[in-house]
């Protein structure tokens, strides 16, 4: 239990097993008129016996194969990616309490200064070009309705 | 208005395939919220454009850079850049440019001769061949994907379920929204793309410091001499057809079409050992192809309502945000948004040509921009262009989870392409099951006994099996192998 793919098969195949008992939980209906369960059903069928095929090739197969851990010691800057998905995930959050514009010049800055380190000048100066930027042209001139938090902006 | 959204689009596009790491499908679902307020056909023509204009802008980082601007590129780095060492870099970008504009005409004429008899025929199609159309094309696109097939397969069948996930279109039934209601209309193709072509790529950008080095160098002389046109009129005339018969393909796409192209005038030519040190072929060959096949895969779209590849699924969602449905009935119905489209291809190809060699000193300064300044812009666009979908904060979210789905992904080597392309089949393929079902009155044979399905599944069926006992699949990994969707 070395091989990558060998783990993803497993996980699909549990991934595979929750989606059987899903549709199972929907009208099946029958074949002269099939149900809204008949679908996803047949659907889990076949993706659980494809990740267990999966499991069995990459178990069988002699050829060797990037392991979990490879993936994992690859050179890979790991807490700068992590970085940018919690400022998403916060920004996301935020959205709706401090408004577009705020929430936007401060994840600018976030991105600009914690990924690839610049100078603040800089990234003071794009992050008001991004953020008023975009609200220029997204809110005033093409008046789509970007979301307005307690300052009304 | 039609000519400015033409004009747009293709400029937009241009620069879009100029840079790295943003592709067309990044670009045109970034772009999708521009286009709600324009009519349909302005929006069609501009994201078209936005299409063909990257196939353009995608060989000049290629030629220069040696990075490809985008996928369909990949093959012209090894001829290009060797020319722009050898100081050629001129004759390379103009080859390109004119191959890919004698191509994107001749591809858009045959589009246009081709498409109407097409419609009559898609007319007389059921629910079976609706389906069998629809599992080829799936089939297809995971037969060219790289890497293990089996895998692509999974990656689909995924794909296909999450395009469950909703109200069942016959009885109303919630399916698999964890009680959420905004689960309730489906899951957006435009969220699974954002996420898993916009931010995944981000993420895996980030992860590694990034370093472009441009070749710099003298770029004058941009219309190739005598001995260039003869070495290449050959190559575009036959990366034309190629590239457009590859693309009609359900599954097929300008990616391989390229690749394609290249490996047929290595295997033609009377020097092939020179490929790859910077000939002329092996630049015009795939730059003609790769826009060939982007007029080529709008017949599957707009005859049979069918996408054949994630740029034309991505066209499909702008015309059902327009409230329009493509198929026979849409070309029967609304012709002029089809020719509308036809014809603003046909310009939007001159303007590229006559736009783009002026330009080219304008997209190597674009080319400087570092990446540490783009990509937050990039990520910015992404995010608005989710929201206004349908104002909903919850759509960010779901383009996250996308995002974080498509760069494990990325990492345990699946491919994204053939699940996106199932989400947007799925909920077409279930409709058209179900009812191939219900018109049978529960006999599967319907999908054997009519002449029609039953070609394709044996189509389909070879295509499942042949990897199992050739080694084809394995050599055609070996040049796929450095391709970056």
């Amino acid at each position: 239990m070395k091989k990558a793919d060998q783990w993803s098969g497993l996980a699909l195949a549990i991934l595979a097993a929750g989606m059987i008992r899903a549709a199972l939980g929907l009208p099946f209906g029958d074949i002269h008129k099939p149900g809204p369960g008949f679908f996803p059903l047949w659907l889990g069928v076949i993706l659980g016996c494809m990740s267990i095929g999966l499991f069995v090739q990459t178990t069988l197969s002699k050829r060797s194969a990037p392991t979990i851990r490879n993936i994992l010691e690859e050179d890979v800057r790991w807490s700068k990616v992590l970085l940018v998905l919690v400022a998403l995930v916060l920004y996301a959050f935020l959205l709706d309490y401090i408004g577009f514009l705020v929430a936007t010049f401060l994840l600018m800055i976030v991105l600009l200064r914690f990924i690839e380190p610049q100078s603040w000048k800089a990234v003071i100066g794009l992050a008001l070009v991004g953020s008023a930027g975009s609200y220029l042209i997204f809110e005033v001139w093409m008046k789509l309705r970007l979301p307005k938090g307690f300052l009304g902006i | 208005m039609n000519l400015l959204c033409a004009f747009l689009g293709a400029l937009m596009g241009t620069l879009v395939g100029v840079l790295p790491g943003l592709g067309p499908v990044g670009a045109m679902s970034m772009l999708l919220p521009v286009t709600y307020g324009m009519p349909p056909t302005g929006a069609v023509i501009m994201l078209a454009g936005i299409y063909y204009g990257a196939q353009y802008g995608g060989s000049t980082t290629s030629i220069l850079v040696n990075i490809p601007g985008e996928s369909a590129s990949v093959v012209t780095c090894l001829d290009g850049y060797q020319m722009a060492r050898q100081g050629r870099a001129g004759a390379a970008l103009g080859i390109s440019a004119f191959g890919s504009f004698i191509a994107g005409t001749l591809g858009v004429l045959a589009l246009s001769f081709l498409a109407p008899p097409l419609v009559e025929a898609a007319l007389s199609f059921g629910p079976p061949e609706y389906f069998a159309l629809m599992c080829l094309g799936l089939t297809v696109l995971t037969f060219l994907a790289h890497g293990s097939m089996l895998k692509a397969l999974i990656i689909a069948i995924l794909g296909l379920f999450v395009g469950t996930i909703g109200l069942d279109i016959t009885t109303g039934m919630q399916r698999f929204t964890f009680g959420l209601p905004d689960l309730m209309e489906g899951v957006g193709l435009v969220q699974v793309a954002m996420g898993m072509f916009g931010i995944a790529e981000i993420l895996s950008n980030i992860e590694k410091t990034m370093q472009l080095s441009i070749f710099e160098t003298k770029l004058k002389g941009y219309f190739p001499n005598r001995e260039d046109w003869k070495r290449s009129i050959g190559s575009i005339l036959r990366g034309t057809v190629v590239g457009f018969f590859l693309g009609i393909l359900p599954g097929g796409n300008a990616i391989i079409a390229s690749f394609s192209s290249y490996a047929i005038e290595k295997r033609l030519s009377k020097r092939p050992d020179l490929f790859g040190t910077g000939v002329i072929e092996g630049v015009a060959a795939p730059e003609s192809a790769n826009n060939a096949a982007s007029s080529g895969c709008f017949i599957p779209l707009m005859t049979l309502g069918i996408p054949s590849n994630v740029v034309m699924a991505l066209l499909l969602g702008a015309l059902m945000i327009h409230g329009l449905t493509p198929g026979p009935m849409l070309m029967v119905k609304k012709p002029d948004l089809f020719w509308g489209v036809i014809c603003s291809m046909y310009i939007g190809n001159i303007m590229l040509l006559v736009l783009n060699l002026p330009l080219i000193p304008l997209w190597v300064k674009v080319l400087k921009i570092p990446y540490r300044i783009l990509f937050p812009f990039i990520l910015l666009f992404c995010l608005i262009g989710v929201y206004t979908v349908n104002n909903n904060v919850f759509d960010i979210y779901l383009t996250i989870f996308f995002g974080i789905v498509g760069y494990v992904m990325r990492k345990l080597d699946f491919e994204a392409a053939p699940f996106i392309l199932a989400v947007v089949l799925g909920p077409m393929m279930e409709k058209a099951f179900r009812q191939s079902l219900i018109m049978s009155r529960g006999d599967f044979s319907t999908f054997v006994t009519r002449p029609i399905p039953a070609v394709i599944f044996g189509i389909a069926t070879v295509l499942l099996i042949l990897p199992m006992f050739t080694k084809t699949r394995q050599e055609k990994i070996a040049v796929l192998k450095d391709d970056t969707m």
